[in-house]
């Protein structure tokens, strides 16, 4: 169907930054992700066939050093992470910002932890499942998993507004605690008494009365909250004395039955009788630190997860055998996704939207029934899930229930993948210039095509280093490949890029000046013609600049009702922005997956789409063939065709967006792109993530029936059989045909109508920048 | 090993090989026909076929051992008898006979009271489809259950059940046992050829219609220590029973199953909780916990357990009725062995490593015992848990310490044949004999040379060629190719071959190790690199009387070794030996294959590929060239003072010829495969072993299940004077040894000097025998006589209890130990020394009346 360019270029660099920390949010529907670069990234918890979608990244401050994450709060939940230089930043979701709410204290802080929820005994609700563990567990609720399901619809109606207690624990070997309330205070209220030693990990009991500091020289202190004074100290392991090195608890864990379970630098999981301060049971199976522990919403199980890039599970077993109950944690199994150290660990429920349309409910319940992928086996709603992650910058996600069976799910194929445009610039005999983003800076390159079937190549062409190292957030080149821009979190730049002459550096960069006006943007676009440039601020206003004059020409300020147009901007901040070719649409999608149509012709916002099935817009654009058929696809793996004019689902979508064939809603990874033939009279449609690709021809029927047929035969070697069979068959149909990547993908693009440029890069590349080591493993006889 | 004595003419009469090979064999010069036997011919006693003869080289490791009461003994299976070790020698001290097949399990009836710990019983299964019933302190066979059908495995759960010893009257005993039914020919059909049946001992029958499962082949059974579970592993899944508390006839047996996705190895159980472990082939184990809540709970607990979460199981896979299931992963090839301390609190593993790894059960932290340097194939342990024993796959058991893990002793068998590389298989050879001390060194898998006396049944020394780690690597870096010694022992020479490591590295060594007199350690004296460049050494032959040795090699030519005495004059008592090059010969560039120096050590015969060349070896002067066969000769061997030299060519046309040195031309040959040949000192008698050829003796081989023979030949005639059936002839080896002058009875009927004839065959078990004895006689070795009668007190409970005794004591029973012969009467040294030194009389009384029994039994046995 298509020429398929390879390209696996060196020039484009990505270097992904480590997982330092992860929390799950109180509805456990979102994972918070803070990397080593100082960025965060939410990762929105999908069951079954659904991928994982990364639904936000805040750039965030490179040079603070993100030690655990907590999510805390009211129910629509309040992030906050503390930093190795003593701050403590919360992380605005709704403007993607972040903001200092205390100030270095002069000491590190290496964890925090949020005081569980009191009015929990009173009213068992998983909404107000407190966080136990800064970086690593948030799930306290009393409940059983099902009845988070059946719950799980009134998830948003008690806004409960409570003053929580959260504990840092400090380098200088106080555990401080500062109490935050809905007012947007974070107040420091007391230290509890300085000891010897760092205090590395820290964690409330289930009940709030007691805090339990674990520190740098091997001792468990438990505190009495109210009367700051120790209760008991646990000797874990001798350590700091003498010549002997540290032995660093890292992370501690109480559990509902009153076990407290440590985790220390000797590579030693110890389940304590929290009462007492005894000794209960010990593993030492992790070959190095032991950095994480989490624990399933049962707590009849614990997860750990160290330095060796192993996760292990314990399970509380009953011995029913003899005639008294001894209960003893037990090691059960180890699984090893990671190359590198594992950092964080935590516990996810996926929960189904509530606000799923009741017939759309009923088809997606059907589509539900049948797995396809392992990882389709055992993710469901309402079963918990575990997500590990760590140096090797991926996220791993893992069956709960039923850990060793299954292998962990890679959630996110392509971290933080480099943002790629294509463009074909005319102006001198067809000349392929990608623009890449990188972190501090964007790479212009040449792409020399091999029409012979090799691998095609690239070429830098410049690369534009951003003043200051400042992160940035956005950028764009024109369609024309004469404009390109970007935005830090400062302010948005605008260049222009020459070819003066004929020699290989031939080309010149310079400098245009934009409105001082405009604010620093979320997302910046220029139109086809290459004349306006469209930046959406963070002020959550959509600029619209003449490139030729350099003026701003109107001001769109979305809204949700048409009348509100002239109100000041109440939406979250725009994060995608598709034109359409002939320069009328402008659609432009926020975070949560509302999306906006603008006239730029009127210059008059013509069309308010709430968020499709309540999941997030992975990718859309406005096909070449009707300038007025806009393309979404969503994080549910559904493919909407909307129609500008009539302001309503197209006629395919009408149609077909409810029997998709079942493959694509298993597309494998997140959906990171589409992209058209650039041809008038094409229906075509190509949809990749960073491990396929698809291909969807609107103009042609898709068979979705085909599959039901198998829907109730449980027998898998048939259905095994007849899936090959159908496989064979799709390759001979040409709609939803699939197309998997061997290395994640970075960019899929059309060079020309008949032909596609792909741009991977092997994985081995990129884990060989890796600053940290991948984890020695000792074979056997060598 | 079964070696039948036959006359030719009964037994191979139509004789096609034979007959065959003097019809195609274009040398021979004799036309008379090569079976007419005149040796016994008018014996009467050719159809009682009877040789007196010593068996020996049993593996010891066939099934798991087991320990008496008092731990002092270890029953062995070896082969087809029982054999009883003590465990504070590491010496046979009996062996209960009466089997004839194969003895797969045997079990030592336990003790209930710590009273009656002396007792001394013990049921054994074999192949044969009986189970006999035996008191072992005085070898005697009590009782024979016939079952008719091979037993595989056997367990017999009240024994280790407590409880069921204080009901008054004694019940019935029941076995469960794994056989093969060969009859049932529908079993054929649906190739289900093991079960599982259960069999009442007390009345000596099968329990009728109780087959508990079929399986493929059949599967060993594995008990718990308490009595209440037992379990098979079969392919990816284990079987585990409940045995009825009530054993009765009809009593249904509730069983579990188990799954796993690779291929289980072996199974163990908790000694008190419900946890089973199995091993799987990748080097995985499994524990199951808390297996069959469901199925063999109690009925009132049912209800109680339904509450309980359903999904909850992590680790288990299917509908396995376990709480849980946890993976360890330390081993990296198959687990062979599984064993749960006594207490609980240990899980012990080994396998192909040669690690012994203690798990901790609640921590899973491991211990190792390391460095066994061979694959572990079983783990039993003692009543009193202190002892353990582990079987190693290269025949030996090692007795251990147990908390400590630390080998107290090993009993040690015969080392197994090592297998060899393709290409290496010509220029290798598995062992040697020592034809004056009667022992033969054996080339093993860990670059050792063992000593084994073929006469005492055990091991002498070890003696370690180089210096190399077990690896359970399939890649071979080295090799031990060749072992020779000379005649009187004290000179060994090994030849090694180091392979090349990506086309760098690769050398032929050769060592010449010196015996410093009486010990038997080897002491390395000299080394030489590349003795033939880079080609491989063929040969080595030994001078008779000096020191002297060739080595022939595949590079067209020979070295002639001689070694010089320096004594160095500051220190007399260091004395060295140096073996330095004397000659180098060659004849046309061929490849020289093999070596031989005659008797008086005149002539060295260096077999150029397909002819003879003899040299003297002093000068190195080529003497004469004889005749050529058809393949390149292997084998060369002058027949004592007879002036003929034997010769074995191999390949495809294999032939074996008889050269007479006085007409340098040959005598007489056959068309033979050889795979050894033994030629006497004195006389001019030499033995050859040969391999069957399998279609053409289909009906003999199948007959007597032998595919070789050993003929016996005077040199100057082509007549086999005897011949003798063997099994597993390939890989074997013969030799005439020296009978030892203490057991003058057994040749003293026969012209003595041509010695016993010893054949090992392909497995390492052995026969002497005399080849000119008319009577078989089978006789056990004598072990008795190297008994140190008195190591029974000496280990006796008080030196565990109390420390050890004082020390002079214990330096008079060790005196006595090596000075007492067995008619001495060891008790009057028991009394010795200071009345406050000595242990209280009770404790001693025991061990004199132990050591009174012993006695006796070993009188019985010598008669």
């Amino acid at each position: 169907m298509f020429d398929l360019y390879k390209c696996s270029s060196t020039s484009i660099e990505w270097n992904p930054s480590p997982i330092v920390a992860l929390a799950t949010s109180l509805d456990e529907s979102q994972v918070a992700a803070a990397r080593e670069d100082g960025s965060l990234e939410i990762w929105l918890v999908s069951p079954g066939a659904v991928g994982w979608h990364c639904q936000l990244t805040i750039q965030g401050d490179p040079n603070l050093r993100v030690s655990s994450l907590v999510w805390c709060g009211s129910p629509a939940g309040r992030l906050f992470s503390s930093s190795i230089d003593g701050s403590v930043l919360e992380w605005d979701l709704f403007h993607l910002t972040h903001k200092v709410v205390v100030d270095p204290i002069g000491v590190s802080i290496w964890q925090m932890a949020a005081q569980p929820s009191s009015r929990k005994q009173l009213n068992p609700k998983p909404d107000l499942a407190s966080i136990e563990n800064g970086h690593t567990i948030a799930n306290g609720d009393v409940t059983s998993e099902s009845e988070i399901e059946a719950d799980s619809l009134e998830l948003h109606e008690e806004p409960i507004i409570e003053n929580a207690s959260i504990a840092l624990a400090c380098d200088d070997g106080c555990v401080r605690i500062y109490n935050t309330s809905s007012s947007d205070g974070f107040t420091y209220h007391k230290s509890l008494p300085r000891v010897g030693g760092r205090v590395l990990s820290v964690t409330w009991s289930t009940d709030a009365k007691r805090i339990y500091s674990g520190s740098s020289d091997g001792f468990i202190r438990c505190w009495d909250v109210k009367l700051s004074h120790e209760v008991y100290r646990i000797t874990v392991g001798l350590g700091g004395l003498g010549s002997m090195s540290q032995l660093c608890v890292w992370s501690i864990l109480a559990l509902r039955c009153g076990t407290l379970v440590s985790a220390d630098s000797s590579g030693s999981v110890q389940f304590w009788d929290s009462s007492h301060g005894t000794l209960l049971q010990a593993h030492s199976c992790h070959k190095g630190d032991v950095n994480a522990l989490a624990a399933s919403p049962s707590h009849t199980r614990v997860f750990s997860a160290g330095s060796d890039g192993q996760v292990i599970l314990y399970k509380l077993s009953v011995d029913k055998s003899s005639s008294i109950m001894m209960k003893k944690w037990v090691y059960i199994g180890y699984v090893r996704a990671h190359t590198h150290d594992v950092r964080a660990l935590t516990v996810a429920v996926p929960i189904s939207r509530e606000d799923l349309l009741p017939e759309e409910k009923v088809k997606r319940a059907r589509s539900k029934e049948k797995p396809d992928f392992s990882y389709n086996k055992w993710a469901h709603v309402g079963i918990p899930m575990l997500i590990s992650a760590g140096d090797d910058t991926k996220l791993f996600a893992y069956s709960a229930n039923e850990f060793t069976r299954f292998a962990p799910h890679d959630i996110c194929p392509a971290p933080q993948r480099p943002p790629i445009q294509l463009v074909c610039r005319t102006a001198d005999r067809l000349t392929y210039l990608l623009l890449v983003q990188a972190p501090h800076w964007l790479d212009l390159l040449t792409v020399e095509v091999n029409r012979d079937g090799g691998v095609s190549t690239t070429d830098t062409v410049a690369r534009v280093k951003n003043r200051g190292l400042r992160k940035i957030i956005c950028s764009s080149i024109s369609p024309s490949g004469r404009f390109f821009a970007y935005s830090s979190h400062v302010k948005p730049c605008l260049f222009e890029l020459k070819k003066n002459g004929t020699g290989k550096s031939g080309w010149s960069i310079s400098k245009r000046k934009l409105p001082s006006s405009i604010p620093f943007a979320h997302s910046m676009l220029f139109s086809s013609d290459s004349s306006r440039l469209m930046i959406s601020g963070h002020d959550r206003m959509i600029y619209v600049v003449d490139v030729g004059n350099m003026e701003l020409t109107h001001r769109f300020t979305p809204c949700r009702k048409e009348c509100d147009e002239e109100l000041p901007p109440t939406q979250p901040p725009i994060t995608k922005m598709f034109t359409s070719l002939d320069g009328q649409w402008l659609a432009a999608v926020n975070c949560l997956g509302d999306i906006y149509i603008f006239n730029l012709e009127t210059q008059r916002q013509h069309w308010f789409i709430s968020r499709l099935d309540g999941a997030s817009v992975t990718a859309g654009g406005f096909t070449p063939k009707h300038s007025n058929v806009l393309i979404i696809s969503t994080s549910s793996n559904q493919v909407y065709v909307f129609d500008m004019e009539a302001k309503k689902l197209g006629e395919w979508s009408m149609h077909n967006t409810f029997v998709l064939p079942r493959r694509y809603q298993d597309f494998p990874g997140e959906v990171i792109g589409l992209t058209f033939p650039p041809s008038t009279n094409s229906s075509i449609v190509v949809v990749y993530s960073a491990r396929a690709m698809c291909l969807i021809d609107f103009g042609m029927p898709i068979d979705g029936d085909d599959d039901q047929d198998n829907i109730n035969s449980h027998d898998s070697s048939t259905l095994k059989l007849k899936r090959k069979s159908k496989e064979t068959k799709n390759i001979s149909r040409k709609n939803f045909e699939f197309c998997l990547f061997q290395e994640p993908v970075l960019f899929v693009g059309h060079l020309s109508k008949g032909s596609v440029l792909v741009l991977e890069k092997p994985w081995m590349q990129v884990v060989k920048a890796f600053d940290a080591q991948p984890v020695h493993r000792h074979i056997y006889g060598t | 090993m079964r070696i039948y004595k036959t006359r030719i003419d009964d037994t191979l009469n139509p004789s096609p090989l034979l007959l065959k090979n003097r019809d195609t064999t274009p040398h021979h010069s004799d036309t008379t026909p090569p079976l007419t036997n005149n040796f016994g011919s008018g014996s009467p006693l050719q159809h009682q076929p009877v040789i007196e003869m010593i068996r020996g080289g049993k593996s010891f490791v066939s099934s798991p051992p087991a320990f008496s009461n008092d731990a002092k003994k270890l029953l062995v299976c070896t082969g087809n008898t029982v054999s009883v070790f003590s465990t504070d020698t590491g010496l046979q001290v009996a062996d209960l006979e009466g089997h004839t097949a194969l003895v797969t399990s045997v079990i030592v009836v336990p003790s209930s009271t710590p009273a009656n710990a002396l007792l001394c019983y013990c049921w054994t299964t074999s192949l044969d489809g009986t189970i006999r019933y035996w008191d072992f302190s005085v070898s005697e066979l009590i009782k024979t259950v016939d079952i008719q059908l091979p037993v595989y495995s056997m367990v017999i759960p009240s024994f280790l059940d407590r409880q069921s010893e204080n009901s008054e009257t004694q019940p019935d005993t029941y076995a469960y046992i794994s056989v093969e039914d060969t009859k049932t020919e529908q079993n054929k059909q649906r190739n289900l050829r093991g079960q599982i049946r259960k069999c009442n001992l007390s009345k000596s029958r099968l329990v009728r219609g109780a087959i508990l499962s079929e399986t493929k082949k059949p599967e060993k059974i594995t008990i718990s220590s308490n009595g209440k579970y037992f379990g098979v592993h079969e392919k990816r899944k284990i079987r585990v029973w409940e045995v009825p508390t009530k054993d009765g006839k009809n009593i249904s047996h509730r069983n579990i199953k188990l799954t796993h996705t690779k291929n289980l190895s072996c199974i163990a159980f908790h000694p008190t909780d419900r946890i089973v472990a199995a091993g799987d082939a990748t080097g995985r184990i499994l524990v199951w916990r808390g297996f069959g809540d469901k199925t063999f709970a109690d009925k009132d607990l049912e209800n109680e357990k339904v509450s309980k979460d359903e999904d909850d199981k992590p680790g288990v896979r299917g509908e396995g009725d376990a709480d849980s299931c946890t993976t360890w992963h330390w081993h990296s090839s198959e687990v062979k062995v599984l064993y749960f301390s006594s207490d609980g609190a240990y899980l012990f593993s080994g396998g192909k490593e040669g690690v012994l790894v203690g798990w901790q059960l609640d921590t899973g932290k491991k211990k190792f015992l390391p460095r066994i340097g061979t694959p572990l194939l079983s783990f039993t342990s003692s009543p009193d848990s202190s002892l353990s024993s582990i079987s190693c796959a290269d025949n030996r058991i090692h007795i251990l310490k147990m908390p400590r893990m630390e080998i107290l002793k090993s009993i040690s068998g015969i080392k197994l044949p090592t297998p060899v590389p393709d290409m290496f298989r010509g220029s290798c050879n598995d062992f040697v004999f020592d034809r004056t001390a009667g022992l033969v060194a054996v080339r093993t898998e860990n670059y050792c040379i063992q000593f084994y006396s073929l006469f005492d049944d055990r091991e002498i020394s070890e003696v370690q060629v180089c210096e190399r780690n077990h690896q359970p690597s399939d890649d071979v870096t080295m090799i031990l190719n060749l072992v020779a010694l000379s005649f009187d022992g004290s000179v060994m020479c090994t030849v090694e071959t180091r392979m090349a490591e990506e086309g760098i590295g690769g050398f032929v060594t050769l060592k010449f190790w010196d015996r410093r007199s009486q010990n038997n350690d080897y002491n390395l004296s000299t080394i030489i690199y590349e003795p033939h460049r880079d080609a491989g050494v063929s040969a080595v032959a030994f001078h008779p009387t000096r020191c002297m040795a060739a080595s022939a090699s595949y590079g067209g030519d020979f070295k002639v070794w001689v070694s010089n005495h320096d004594i160095q004059p500051n220190d007399k008592l260091i004395q060295r030996t140096r073996w330095a090059c004397h000659a180098v010969g060659s004849y046309q560039k061929k490849p020289m294959t093999a070596a031989a120096f005659s008797n008086d050590g005149s002539v060295l015969a260096v077999a150029a590929e397909t002819v003879v060349t003899l040299w003297d070896p002093e000068k190195n002067v080529l003497v004469a060239v004889i005749g050529s066969t058809r393949e390149p000769i292997g084998n060369l061997s002058f027949i004592g003072d007879s002036g003929f030299l034997a010769s074995a060519s191999h390949g495809a046309n294999p032939q074996l010829s008889v050269w007479d040195m006085s007409k340098l031309s040959v005598s007489w040959s056959y068309k033979l495969h050889v795979e050894a040949i033994a030629s006497s000192d004195k006389d001019s008698h030499f033995a050859v072993l040969v391999l069957l050829p399998e279609p053409s003796n289909a009906e003999v081989a199948t007959s007597h299940n032998a595919d070789g023979a050993i003929l016996l030949f005077n040199a100057g005639e082509p007549v086999a004077v005897a011949s003798w059936f063997v099994t597993k002839a390939k890989g074997g080896g013969l030799a005439f040894i020296q009978s030892r002058s203490l057991d003058d009875n057994m040749d003293e009927n026969d012209n003595p000097g041509s010695g016993l004839l010893a054949y090992v065959n392909g497995d390492h078990e052995y026969a002497i025998f005399n080849p000119h004895g008319l009577e078989t006689q089978e006789r056990k070795v004598r072990h008795t006589d190297s008994v140190p009668s008195l190591e029974v007190t000496g280990q006796s409970g008080y030196a565990s209890i109390y420390g050890k005794l004082p020390e002079f004591k214990l330096n008079a029973i060790e005196a006595s130990a090596e000075t007492v012969t067995p008619s001495e009467r060891p008790w009057e040294t028991i009394f010795s020394g200071p009345s406050h030194s000595l242990p209280p009389l009770t404790k001693l009384c025991s061990a004199f009346l132990e050591s009174l029994l012993e006695k006796r039994s070993g009188d019985g046995l010598v008669k």
